[in-house]
């Protein structure tokens, strides 16, 4: 048997006729405007603890920025060095175009080949100048001493070795030359290298977080009185919430307009300086470099501030 | 339905303290209550069981429509907006003036900006506080720092005002003085509660007097005095 019905269950805990504010869009952007102002005055107010903060953004940002400009440069060096993953046949002078083309065919027909390119002799030696910078060589030289060659892809790096072997014996070819094993020992460096390169960013990103995240306590700490009344008197958990991610947002946005104002400056002199060193490194131009570095150094600036903001508001807001 | 309900309402806090025990009580829209009772007898706890800043163990809590012992937290805001609260310590924000501290509660709770000066000359005005709106707490007296409190409490307009002990921190002068405004509050319609230990005040206004002893309700009288009238007297 069930017992009486209850009469007067309601089915909310609110109460009906009251009005559950939901507020206008126009009260909402004024609202939004006026949290937006107090995370910025807050980030002024609390001018010490701010510069702390973003000190500590701009240190993470700036290991962030070596660990990504590094790891940029690696990652072309691997291309260049994959690329060079060739055997390079030197045809003999003076063959008839029907002769250049047997031993095309000829090199194209051993097993282990993926792809073969003829690369005649001015063509050579235009890659020649380039690299040397832009030399005027042709000019230079009354006579191109390049060979025309043959450049062999293998399948896998492994083939390369019996690869350029067998292309001894094709016809016409004077010499060959290959990395071989010094090729394939670069190769295994770029990718413990570039393994590295990432894990080190990631490391750092994750310790800019903590740093970030230490660095507004002390301004949720600050403001912990204000909470407790904004709380008391009946604001939303967004509304407590606004000013600490704008302050945490503003902290990450400075950090990253001081960093990518020393990496915009830095690169091109440590480019510069690198390559009077060593000319032949291969460098990424400043112009590949900054501006995407830039980009990048805003959006980790703004990530880490927001997460600092949002890991401080989960430890010390909580309730 | 009564604006304020408690229902046979038990509050046994984590260390394993009982507060209050089977607490029932009701108070209408427009009414004056004096909260008494030695110290530790629950009287904080019933208060903010109606603000929601503890829930009951059990029992039930209805607040101006609200069922405050099953609110859930994202519910809690509104109801907030239906009460003032004013404590011993007024809980001002030193770095911001009287204005600013009135407007601060204001905002937060999403009033438009243009309504926000003349609501604060008003409540400042309630309290007799608008030739000081430009001060800091710390160059108010601690009975103009209650008034702004007051203020505070008061700017968005609740149905509601709880006091806990807001006379606590003041010389007898003052406290008659926040007692007497607390009285005008509530004659323009806002339902006072106001836990004290101030005797000469509740025996002098003889509204009603609730009295807890160890968390339990022992006395409900409408027009009360500070203690149970002695036998001899
Ligand atoms: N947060 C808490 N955790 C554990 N016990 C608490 C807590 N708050 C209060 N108590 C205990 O609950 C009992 C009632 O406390 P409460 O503050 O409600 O008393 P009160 O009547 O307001 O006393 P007073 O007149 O001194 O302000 C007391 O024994 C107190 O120690
Ligand atoms: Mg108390």
């Amino acid at each position: 048997m069930r017992g009486p019905a209850r009469l007067s269950e309601p089915s909310t805990a609110v109460p009906e006729g009251i009005p559950q504010a939901r507020p206008h869009l126009r009260a909402v952007l004024s609202s939004a405007a006026y949290l937006t102002g107090e995370g910025a005055v807050g980030f002024w107010r609390n001018g010490l603890m701010s510069m702390a903060a973003v000190s500590a953004i701009v240190a993470a940002l700036l290991a962030f920025g070596g660990a990504v400009v590094s790891l940029w440069n690696l990652e072309a060096l691997a291309l260049r060095v994959e690329a060079q993953l060739v055997a390079v046949a030197y045809l003999r002078e003076d063959l008839s175009p029907a002769q250049r083309e047997a031993a095309r065919r000829a090199a194209a027909a051993i097993p282990e080949v993926r792809a073969v390119s003829f690369v005649p002799r001015e063509q050579a030696l235009r890659r020649l100048e380039e690299a040397l910078g832009g030399v005027e060589l042709a000019a230079a030289v009354s006579k191109n001493p390049l060979p025309d060659t043959l450049e062999v892809y293998p399948n896998r790096a492994q083939d390369l070795p019996r690869v350029a072997e067998a292309l001894r014996s094709v016809p016409y070819v004077a010499d060959v030359t290959h990395g071989g094993d010094a090729t394939e020992r670069v190769l295994a460096l770029t990718r413990l290298v570039r393994g590295a390169g990432a894990a080190v960013t990631l490391a750092m990103g994750a310790v800019s977080v903590v740093v970030s995240a230490n660095a507004l306590r002390l301004t949720v700490l600050a403001r912990k009185e204000e909470v407790e009344i904004m709380r008391l008197v009946g604001a939303t958990s967004w509304f407590v919430r606004w000013p600490f991610l704008v302050e945490g947002l503003l902290q990450g946005l400075v950090a990253a307009a001081c960093a990518s104002a020393f990496w915009t400056a830095f690169y091109p002199w440590a480019v510069a300086r690198l390559q009077q060193a060593w000319p032949f490194l291969p460098v990424l131009p400043t112009l590949r470099v900054v501006p995407l570095l830039v980009a990048w150094l805003v959006a980790a600036g703004a990530f880490v501030g927001l997460l600092g903001a949002a890991v401080s508001l989960r430890r010390f807001l909580a309730k | 339905m009564p604006l304020i309900e408690l229902v046979g309402v038990h509050k046994l806090y984590p260390s394993g303290r009982v507060a209050l025990q089977d607490v029932s009580l009701s108070v209408e829209e427009g009414e004056f209550v004096f909260l008494v009772g030695p110290t530790g007898a629950g009287k904080s706890t019933l208060l903010r069981l109606l603000y929601r800043d503890e829930v009951p163990t059990r029992g039930r809590v209805h607040v101006a429509g609200y069922e405050v012992h099953r609110l859930r937290p994202g519910q809690v805001p509104w109801l907030r907006r239906q009460l003032g609260v004013v404590f011993q310590d007024f809980k001002l924000l030193a770095d911001r003036t009287v204005y600013e501290n009135v407007a601060f509660a204001l905002r937060a709770v999403g009033t438009p900006p243009e309504w926000i000066p003349g609501r604060v000359r008003a409540a400042l005005e309630l309290v007799g506080l608008e030739d000081r709106a430009d001060a800091f707490p710390r160059q108010l007296s601690g009975g103009e720092q209650q008034r702004a409190s007051i203020a505070r409490a008061l700017a968005n307009r609740p149905r509601i005002l709880l006091a806990d002990e807001p006379t606590g921190n003041l010389d007898p002068d003052t406290s008659w003085e926040i007692v007497t405004l607390l009285s005008r509050i509530n004659l323009r319609g806002t339902t006072v509660i106001m836990t004290t230990h101030n005797k000469t005040v509740v025996d002098i206004l003889r509204r009603r007097v609730v009295e807890l002893h160890d968390g339990r309700v022992v006395r409900d009288e409408v027009w009360g005095r500070y203690a149970r009238p002695r036998a001899a007297l």
